[in-house]
């Protein structure tokens, strides 16, 4: 049976490493967003897939779910901040390149 | 009767709505006014209200929400914090002719997420406080969008934040697959297992990135310097409260039986914090960045007593607690003084107590409170915290610790030599604000009651730890 708690967890961090990745490496803003937002949903994964196999729903244990529905505004709001940043970073500079942000070090 | 716990977060939002909507009656200058006015006396009466909860000690909302005297004092902590950063604003808006007045709005709505977050009672409203509180300090770390440092502070700060909130999220999925609970005090109730080890792990670096220690601090100096001074101190004071606040509460309840774990990390943590701020803090010539780094310092200083949490959660929860009171006033009111100057570099300061007498008083004292020179609040935090990390045997650290604060009071004082020492620069004298005077006045009144009679305060945080097991 390949849908099995295991497999779902895996695929998860599987997802979150990949938004960890894209955030560490890459260079333009637009696609460290969007690898945040892939670690945010890989996070829904793992929550969904915890309360799917692990816990009864019917019984009233349903936290993880609404622990998604939570993250999933969260994200929303986060991204909408993140994209207002960048707009303001880019009138300024032309640029969204995150090498490019220098201005202050050490 | 479960009302009274959101009385504090509501008056808040209804401030800032009532912030926005008056924007749309009144123009130019006079909209500064009102909006001050307004967001003083929404703070005033959620600290009001906020006093009111001492005591209580309940959970509400089907344990959302955990009021007890721990979450109460830090939240009256964050809220002074609040109001002395408004009286600050008011000083910096009218100096760089700033009308934007959705920046009081965003304060207050910031303080709503750090009271909701100190007295987070389950994992939902402990994420959702922090979340309000960093959106919209992400915002106003950027509010200068003409200013490219502005712009760089922001999108640094929003980029690693929401990277440590995704550790964060991770890590609080793998503590619900662990124990299949959402509310702090029943998870505390679970054995120790794999999963909430995984989920510690990774919890710890959303919350050690909040605070600002040493393998995630990259961000504090740069944040601090690039954003506005007043939101510099706002992030210096409430948001490392609220942080703390949460941090604490989690790790000492959630992951109770997980003590010989964190213990061993957090020293290691408190120790590398307290030699990189301070030694690094040394060579900085921009005083922003000075308080950055020494900021990294305090927040070693304060997991060095965490560190004790293992067999005295007590004094530990307590000398952190005290220690960030007195933190609150000293670094509001030597931003402020950064603000009323309006200068940023350490030159720039040459024979400025002989311009300002007063104002050169007022900033001596803060950086003696900061140094921890006795008679001053930031003495009596350093000695509480080493006397927790010493009764807990925690002997090379607490040596580390008073070595590198040893070496603090050097850049600290240096900044005092330039004040009265050096020949002056002539620079036109700074305009005289009330508003950031009375800031200072009220932050130097605080600096020497905690420094010399903290007495009552101290009886009071002594209990907040047993509140917290009720």
């Amino acid at each position: 049976m390949f849908f099995t708690l295991e497999n779902c967890l895996i695929l998860s961090v599987i997802l979150f490493s990949i938004g960890c990745y894209g955030v560490l490496t890459k260079r333009n803003i637009l696609v460290i967003l969007m690898s945040i937002e892939l670690m945010l949903n890989a996070v829904n994964l793992s929550f969904i897939s915890f309360n799917y196999f692990n816990y009864n729903m019917m019984n009233g244990e349903e936290m993880g779910h609404f622990f998604v529905l939570v993250i999933i505004a969260i994200a929303a709001a986060e991204a909408a901040v993140g994209l207002a940043i960048l707009v303001a970073l880019f009138r300024n500079r032309d640029s969204a390149d995150i090498e490019k942000l220098v201005e202050m070090k050490w | 009767m479960q009302f009274q716990a959101i009385y504090p977060g509501s008056l808040l939002v209804a401030a800032a709505i009532l912030v926005l909507m008056a924007q749309s009656f009144v123009k130019g200058e006079k909209k500064l006014t009102i909006s001050l006015i307004i967001s003083l006396i929404g703070v005033i009466l959620a600290i009001f209200f906020t006093f009111k909860l001492f005591g209580v000690n309940e959970s509400f909302y089907e344990n959302a929400l955990r009021v007890d005297d721990f979450g109460v004092f830090l939240s009256l902590v964050a809220l002074i914090g609040t109001a002395l950063t408004i009286l600050i604003s008011a000083g910096y808006l009218k100096k760089v002719k700033s009308y934007y007045t959705e920046y009081y709005a965003l304060i207050l709505l910031a303080a709503c997420g750090m009271v909701f977050l100190t007295i987070s009672g389950d994992l939902i409203t402990f994420l959702i406080g922090l979340e309000i509180m960093s959106i919209s300090i992400y915002i106003l770390a950027g509010f200068n969008r003409e200013s490219k440092k502005s712009n760089e502070a922001a999108m640094k700060y929003f980029i690693l934040g929401a990277f440590s909130t995704g550790f964060l999220l991770f890590g609080m999925s793998m503590v619900y697959g662990a124990t299949g609970e959402i509310v702090i005090s029943e998870i505390g109730k679970a054995e120790k297992s794999a999963g909430m080890l995984i989920g510690l792990g990774l919890m710890l670096v959303g919350f050690l990135f909040k605070i600002g220690a040493v393998p995630f601090q990259n961000w504090v100096p740069d944040v601090y310097e690039g954003a506005p001074t007043p939101i510099t101190a706002f992030m210096a004071a409430g948001v490392k409260t609220a942080g703390f606040a949460a941090f604490v509460r989690i790790i000492l309840i959630a992951f109770q039986n997980c003590g010989e774990e964190w213990h061993t990390i957090l020293q290691v943590i408190a120790v590398l914090s307290m030699i990189v701020g301070n030694v690094v803090a040394i060579s900085q010539r921009n005083i922003k960045r000075l308080l950055a780094y020494s900021s990294i310092a305090h927040t070693g200083y304060m997991l060095l007593a965490f560190a004790a949490a293992k067999s005295d959660p007590n004094m530990a929860s307590s000398s952190i607690l005290f220690y960030l009171f007195t933190y609150t006033f000293t670094v509001i009111g030597a931003f402020g003084i950064l603000i009323y100057s309006g200068r940023e570099n350490l030159d720039d300061f040459a024979g400025f107590a002989h311009q300002k007498r007063f104002m050169g008083i007022a900033m001596t004292v803060f950086f003696f409170s900061l140094a921890g020179i006795p008679s001053t609040a930031g003495f009596m935090g350093k000695l509480f915290i080493f006397m927790t990390a010493i009764d807990q045997k925690l002997y090379w650290a607490s040596v580390i610790g008073i070595i590198t604060s040893m070496i603090s009071v050097f850049y600290y004082l240096r900044v005092v030599v330039y004040l009265y020492m050096k020949p002056e620069v002539t620079r036109a004298a700074p305009l005289t604000d009330w508003n950031v005077a009375i800031a200072s006045a009220v932050s130097v009144i605080g600096v020497f009651v905690l420094g010399l009679i903290p007495q009552s305060v101290i009886q009071l945080i002594l209990t907040t730890y047993q509140s917290m097991l009720q």
